[in-house]
C-alpha cells in the first residue's frame, strides 16, 4: 500500500514538474531564462538517468510545438537531445554527489548548471546551423553565424542557469523528498 | 594538494568561459564585418590641399573618413563653405570654395578642378567628385582642389 502511494506521489510529482516546465516555457519571460534545465536535472537526480532523459526529451518535444517563439522545426531534435542529456547527467551526478547541503555542493551544482547550459546551447546552435546549411549557406559560415548570434542569448542563459541551479536545486530536492515520502532521495 | 573533484569543477568552469568567450569573439567578428561592409571597409585617411590659384594653399591633413567616402565628402569634411551644382547624369560640379567662385563660360575661364596624388604626380580627377570613391586610392589618399584656368 505504502509502495503504491509512493508511486502515485512520484507520478504526480513528475507530472507537476512537467506542467510547471511547460507553463514557465510558455509564460512571458526574458528569452533564455528558464527552469526546464533545473527540473530536468532534478528529475534525473532523483529518479535516475533514464527517467531524467525521457523527461527532458518529452518537455522539449511539447515545448517545440507550443513555444511562444514559434515551432522549433528542425531544431526540435537537437533541443530534445540536449535537454535529455541534462536529465541523464542529473542521474549520473547523483552517484557522485556528496555533502548535499554544503556550500561546496551548491557551488558545484551551479558550475555544473553553467556547463550543461553551455552544452545545451552549443548543441541547439549546431541545430540552427544545420537549418542554415539546408537553406543553402556554406556549413562553416552557418556554424559561425549560428554560434555568434546565439552567444548573447547563451550568456543570459548560462548566467541565469548558474544562479537557478545554485540557488534552487537544493530546496527543490528537499521539497521533492517531502512530497514523495523521502524514499527516493538519499 | 587540490582535490580531483575541485579540479574537475574548475575544468568545467573553464570550458564554460572558453566556449562563451569564443562565441562572443565570433559575435564581435561578425558584427565588425557587417560594420565594415556598411562603411565600405576600414576607415581611411585623406589629406586635402586647396589651391586658390593665387599662391594661397591650404593643407588639411589626416582627416579620417569611411572608405566609401567620395572626393566631395573629403572636401565637405574640411570646409562647409562650398557651393555646387548637381547634374543628374554626371554628378556634382563644385562652383565655389570658401568664397572663390568659378568664372567664365563654356569655352574658357577659371574653375575648381580636383586631382589625386598617385605615382609621384597629380592626376586629373576622372569623374565627378561625388562619384570617385577615396578607398580606390588605398588607406591614405591625397586630394588637390585647384582653382585653375581652362579653355576648350
Amino acid at each position: 500500500m505504502q509502495q503504491r502511494i509512493n508511486k502515485a506521489s512520484t507520478i504526480a510529482f513528475i507530472s507537476i514538474l512537467a506542467a510547471l516546465c511547460l507553463a514557465i516555457q510558455l509564460a512571458p519571460r526574458l528569452p533564455n531564462v528558464e527552469f526546464t534545465s533545473l527540473f530536468t536535472f532534478t528529475v534525473g537526480f532523483i529518479f535516475g538517468s533514464i527517467i531524467g532523459g525521457l523527461f527532458g526529451g518529452f518537455v522539449m518535444f511539447v515545448n517545440g510545438f507550443l513555444s511562444p517563439w514559434g515551432f522549433a522545426g528542425l531544431n526540435m531534435p537537437f533541443q530534445m537531445a540536449s535537454m535529455a542529456l541534462i536529465g541523464v547527467v542529473g542521474g549520473f551526478y547523483r552517484k557522485f554527489a556528496r555533502g548535499i547541503s554544503s556550500a561546496n555542493f551548491l557551488a558545484e551544482v551551479a558550475v555544473l548548471g553553467a556547463f550543461l547550459t553551455t552544452l545545451y546551447d552549443l548543441i541547439t546552435n549546431f541545430g540552427v546551423a544545420v537549418s542554415y546549411a539546408i537553406a543553402g549557406m556554406p556549413f562553416n559560415l552557418a556554424l559561425l553565424t549560428a554560434l555568434a548570434y546565439g552567444t548573447p542569448f547563451s550568456i543570459i542563459h548560462v548566467l541565469s542557469n548558474t544562479a537557478v541551479f545554485g540557488v534552487a536545486f537544493f530546496p527543490l530536492i528537499k521539497t521533492a523528498n517531502i512530497i514523495i515520502g523521502g524514499g527516493k532521495n538519499g | 594538494m587540490v582535490e580531483k573533484r575541485t579540479l574537475i569543477i574548475i575544468a568545467l568552469a573553464t570550458i564554460v568561459w572558453a566556449s562563451t568567450a569564443t562565441g562572443f569573439a565570433a559575435y564581435y567578428y561578425i558584427n565588425f564585418q557587417d560594420l565594415l561592409t556598411a562603411i565600405g571597409g576600414a576607415p581611411i585617411k585623406v589629406d586635402v590641399l586647396i589651391d586658390y590659384g593665387n599662391g594661397t594653399r591650404e593643407w588639411h591633413n589626416g582627416t579620417v573618413l569611411f572608405a566609401n567616402s567620395t572626393v566631395f565628402d573629403a572636401l565637405l569634411s574640411v570646409t562647409k563653405n562650398v557651393k555646387f551644382d548637381v547634374y543628374p547624369s554626371l554628378g556634382v560640379l563644385v562652383t565655389e570654395i570658401n568664397g572663390v567662385k568659378n568664372v567664365g563660360n563654356v569655352t574658357s575661364g577659371m574653375a575648381w578642378m580636383w586631382y589625386y596624388w598617385e605615382k609621384e604626380s597629380w592626376n586629373w580627377g576622372p569623374e565627378a567628385c561625388d562619384k570617385y570613391i577615396l578607398g580606390k586610392l588605398g588607406p591614405h589618399s591625397i586630394i588637390l582642389w585647384n582653382y585653375t584656368s581652362y579653355s576648350y
